[in-house]
């Protein structure tokens, strides 16, 4: 089922990152700790559909309450400014999909 | 200045709907023998060859010079899509004047049928074959939604500001028979359009097609055939921000100085550009980082210089006219430079003496991470 969504930091200069990369861009060292990112809220939204199913697939740039920019799968018609909670849901045998769902009493 | 000179271009026609006897290789060969026939030479008289495909493989550059028959002695191959055309131009110009070659031919091209597209689209890189193709968020449409939205918010721009430069672009490609797209838009058929990934319609995104691009340099002291431009400067930039910017600004914005330091000319006097168009928003924010938009005025450029004006912005029509043929993109448009300045355009050509030539590409996880620019004079 779900997993809780993890980015990366740089445990000697505390830089946050999206997709986890051997050497830190900002200060160039390799020493890195996972953090779980819950919660976002939506910069952009767009919705596209997808040529497999034919079905609309919304999508939206999410910023993460510890920093990063992440894109994700979102709820249809989410919009600028939501609040949202991230987490990570099985999409096929071996990859995962992260999901942005509205944060409920929100 | 470089002393290199571009001596002929050509191009294999681009096709909507490829045929099975239309292969990446057909294409490449087709479009080998257009420059070749372009410059007047024989394949003899070629000692040099660069290549950028997505889909020739398991092919190498070194397998198409065999099935080419060319014998050369420097050769090159480039995977930076829309930013190949001009890395394999400034590569093949410093060869020329170093000696290493004299006549370099430089491909670019693919079938990019549906299969193609869309096995190219889920696996561009390990990011997108991991953290977007799941979502599923394949191919680059969903991210220049965001990237286009970013824009209009700090511009104060709508879409029929962006539909500008579509409804324009296709009035150049009424008058070139070569692009696929050529009966008349209008704004109103732009804003009425199918939506692909809102805001962006169906007009904003490139129509895939396969085709095929080259061109020629040669050295300018050993100039045959017919020399028509030389390369007075060209520029380039890769990954210069860690993908953790914007997009809204590419590397050719620290560039711009030295490249108009080292062309010995200015914004005001190009007379022609040809700029890497996958989405109108890229050829605003490239214009606009190589000081082309006066004043960052971004409306005034649309409406008056592009709308009204017609300033000769893409005038094969570009991609979005013209269509996208993979890798042949990153040399569309200074195989349209060349043939402007050679006068070979027909209906569509420009009396002018500076082009530019700007090129863009390879989205690592949310835009572009490659871009270049070359200012290209002709030859009296």
């Amino acid at each position: 089922m779900s997993q809780p969504f993890r980015i990366t930091r740089c445990q000697l200069c505390d830089h946050a990152i999206f997709h986890p990369l051997p050497v830190c861009p900002r200060c160039g060292r390799r020493s890195w700790r996972s953090e779980v990112a819950r919660h976002g809220t939506v910069e952009h939204a767009t919705s596209r559909l997808d040529a497999q199913t034919g079905e609309s697939v919304w999508l939206a740039e999410v910023r993460l309450d510890v920093g990063p920019l992440v894109t994700a799968r979102c709820a249809p018609a989410v919009g600028a400014g939501e609040r949202v909670c991230l987490a990570l849901v099985p999409a096929g045998d071996t990859a995962f999909r992260l999901l942005a769902s509205p944060q409920r009493g929100a | 200045m470089s002393s290199a000179v571009l001596i002929g271009a050509g191009e294999a026609r681009y096709r909507r709907h490829p045929g099975p006897e239309t292969t990446t290789e057909t294409l490449l060969v087709e479009a080998a023998h257009a420059a070749l026939d372009d410059a007047q030479l024989e394949r003899k008289d070629i000692d040099a060859m660069a290549l950028s495909s997505f889909t020739l493989a398991p092919d190498h550059a070194i397998d198409l010079a065999w099935r080419l028959g060319l014998n050369v002695r420097w050769l090159m191959e480039d995977t930076n899509g829309g930013a190949s055309g001009l890395n394999m131009l400034q590569h093949a110009a410093r060869a020329v004047e170093a000696g290493d070659a004299t006549r370099v031919l430089i491909l670019a091209g693919d079938r990019m049928g549906a299969t193609e597209f869309a096995r190219l689209a889920a696996s561009y890189n390990v990011v997108t074959r991991d953290y977007l193709a799941p979502l599923p968020c394949e191919g680059p449409n969903t991210l220049f939604s965001f990237l286009t939205q970013r824009h209009m918010d700090l511009y104060g721009l709508a879409r029929e500001d962006y539909g500008q430069i579509a409804v324009a672009q296709r009035g150049w490609a009424m008058l070139n028979p070569r692009a696929v797209y050529r009966a008349s838009l209008s704004i109103e058929e732009y804003m009425r359009a199918p939506m692909v990934a809102p805001p962006l319609c169906r007009y904003d995104c490139v129509p895939v097609v396969s085709g095929a691009d080259a061109v020629v340099v040669a050295s300018g002291d050993a100039v045959s055939g017919r020399p028509c431009a030389s390369v007075r400067a060209i520029v380039a930039s890769y990954n210069p921000d860690n993908q953790e910017s914007d997009g809204l600004r590419t590397g050719l914005a620290d560039a711009a100085p030295a490249l108009w330091r080292a062309a010995g000319c200015e914004p005001k006097d190009i007379d022609l550009a040809s700029v890497y168009d996958d989405y109108p928003v890229m050829v605003l924010i490239l214009l606009n980082d190589l000081g082309m938009i006066r004043d960052g005025d971004l409306s005034r450029f649309l409406h008056h210089r592009i709308g009204t004006e017609r300033w000769p912005l893409n005038t094969s029509g570009g991609m979005l006219s013209a269509g996208q043929a993979g890798a042949a993109g990153g040399l569309h448009g200074l195989v349209e430079a060349v043939t402007q300045l050679c006068d070979s355009a027909g209906a569509r050509q420009i009396p002018a003496r500076h082009a530019l030539v700007v090129g863009y590409g390879m989205v690592l996880a949310r835009y572009g991470a490659c871009a270049n620019a070359a200012v290209l004079e002709r030859i009296a």
